[in-house]
């Protein structure tokens, strides 16, 4: 990696930014925000918080599927913990295939911990996953967050590893390709995890979908 | 100084559309979690009488409780009762709450709807245009492919108990659903539940519409959808749902359009809002009518060929 920028100074002396200039550097895909969260001693408590916090956001977001399930209010409050755990456990497993890809690029040799604490930052579009809540322009938004994301996510990976945009697109996209894979192979054992998180989240194990709302209604409970 | 202004107000009405978008779902979702009470209403005892029709009519945004209806609105509907004496019009549905709640009614924030509704009495537009902020909201929420069916499920309750109150009969002419503006989305939306729920046929009229490619459509034996000529707010309907665009041609909208279910018919010289609309009092047609009266006859000429 690059020399760690010092953009910001506290009499005579670099100091590290505080965590909201950090996210709206990752939101405004800026190379410095990137490089100083890599060298930062708080670089790694910043990424998991932005990863905990949009896992939580986004979840909120589709808090939708929650009350199709008509969970308890204590479960719904669970549910949003385990969105920012989920949301972690995949970013790791993303970064971790980014990080063995770049290497077979040849990019810089960070270790994995200066990848995470990038990384995890790329994902700070998504604390704006609240948003998804709106009605009908919701599923729009979620799609640009993603999008959004993964252009944070090229930024941090050209950043991280030394590589030219092009060969970082290429890295991050693989990267998500090999966690597709990943959980492919794994598959029953992600399904297994799934139905654990969902039970523990929602009590219920499959999701119910919005348009059971037509089945139900003519049910003798519906009909009084 | 003027900029800075300018600015904090542009800031915090952006904030408040937010927040307002984003509390507009919570209601239905409530509702339907179980949060908000009791979830299911029990249906009311048939109504003694057996009409020729029973029309539901579901008002436009400027709606603000079921009780209380525009004075525009309750003119026009009592025009085409007129011309409809053996029809019971029922006029007392809320459609922008999953309950049927109007906004003055038992609410959290009912003092509130009650003042903006004075200053509405009062003259003032600005503040009390609250009210159709809110109200389109809810349309958004009925056009929302993940909260639509539950908001449908719940107006539909609404409707099919007031509806058998009036005296409908599954095994006589169709339920026939009037919407006005976001009315008819939320009609159309609603549509499916109803049919399932009285096991009837429903007909829809859509005055001035501003509809969504809703799959409620593929529930309606028809939709007569009403179009001033100078209807701008329908207009924007076909802009901003891409499943009314010709090129969508899968679209639940088209595939009606082509099957014959959905008629446009146009209002010449109409517009959606007074003045010139469909409701509008102040205009007189060459023919010597006012507005109302026009669309009164045009709707009841649709009820008698059903």
């Amino acid at each position: 990696m690059a020399p760690r920028p010092t953009r910001w100074h506290c009499g005579g002396r670099p100091v590290d930014p505080s965590f909201g200039e950090f996210v709206s550097g990752a939101l405004r895909l800026d190379r410095a925000t990137f490089d100083l969260v890599g060298h930062s001693p708080f670089g790694l408590h910043v990424a998991l918080t932005v990863l905990l916090l949009a896992g939580a956001s986004e979840t909120l977001g589709q808090a939708v599927v929650l009350v199709l399930n008509r969970v308890s209010k204590r479960r719904f409050v669970l549910a949003l913990v385990l969105g920012g755990l989920e949301l972690v456990f995949e970013a790791l497993v993303w970064i971790a295939t980014v990080w063995l890809v770049a290497r077979l690029f040849g990019g810089d040799r960070a270790s994995f911990a200066t990848a995470v604490r990038v990384l995890g930052l790329a994902f700070a579009p998504l604390l704006f996953g609240v948003l998804v809540f709106l009605p009908y322009i919701g599923p729009v938004l979620a799609q640009l967050l993603r999008v959004w994301v993964l252009l944070a996510a090229v930024t941090g990976t050209s950043v991280v590893f030394g590589l030219v945009p092009v060969a970082a697109a290429v890295a991050a996209m693989t990267g998500f390709l090999a966690r597709w894979l990943l959980l492919r192979l794994f598959g029953q054992l992600g399904n297994t995890a799934n139905r654990w998180l969902r039970r523990t989240s929602t009590g219920h194990t499959a999701p119910e979908q919005s348009t059971d709302a037509l089945l139900s209604l003519g049910s003798p409970e519906h009909r009084g | 100084m003027i900029f800075d202004l300018v600015t904090t107000l542009l800031v915090v009405a952006a904030v408040g559309l937010l927040l307002n978008g984003l509390l507009a779902p919570i209601e239905s979702l409530a509702w339907w979690a179980g949060w908000s009470g009791e979830s299911h209403l029990p249906l009311p005892e048939a109504g003694v009488a057996r009409p020729a029709h029973v029309l539901v009519y579901l008002s436009g945004i400027g709606s603000i409780s079921g009780d209380e209806l525009l004075a525009e609105e309750a003119l026009f509907l009592d025009h085409l009762q007129a011309l409809l004496p053996d029809v019971v019009i029922v006029r007392d549905v809320f459609p922008y709450s999953v309950k049927g709640v109007g906004l003055t009614s038992a609410r959290a924030f009912a003092r509130f709807w009650q003042l903006l509704d004075r200053m509405r009495l009062g003259g003032d537009q600005l503040l009390s245009s609250l009210i159709n902020l809110r109200n389109v909201f809810q349309v958004a929420v009925a056009a929302d492919p993940r909260y639509g069916p539950i908001f449908s499920c719940g107006v539909a309750q609404v409707i099919v108990g007031k509806a058998i109150a009036a005296g409908y009969r599954p095994d006589g002419p169709p339920l026939v659903l009037l919407g006005y503006s976001g009315g008819a989305q939320v009609a159309v939306g609603a549509a499916p539940y109803v049919r399932h729920s009285l096991g009837g046929r429903v007909h829809v009229i859509s005055l001035g519409g501003v509809l969504d490619s809703d799959p409620g459509l593929r529930a309606l034996s028809c939709m007569n959808h009403l179009v001033g000529e100078h209807d701008v707010m329908e207009r924007i309907g076909r802009i901003v749902y891409p499943g009314r665009w010709p090129i969508a041609r899968q679209s639940a909208w088209n595939v009606a359009r082509r099957a014959g279910v959905v008629r446009i018919q146009r209002m010449p010289g109409m517009s959606h809002n007074t003045p010139g609309g469909y409701m509008d009092p102040g205009v007189r047609t060459t023919s010597g009518e006012v507005n109302p009266e026009v669309t009164a006859r045009v709707i009841a000429s649709i009820v008698r060929s059903i």
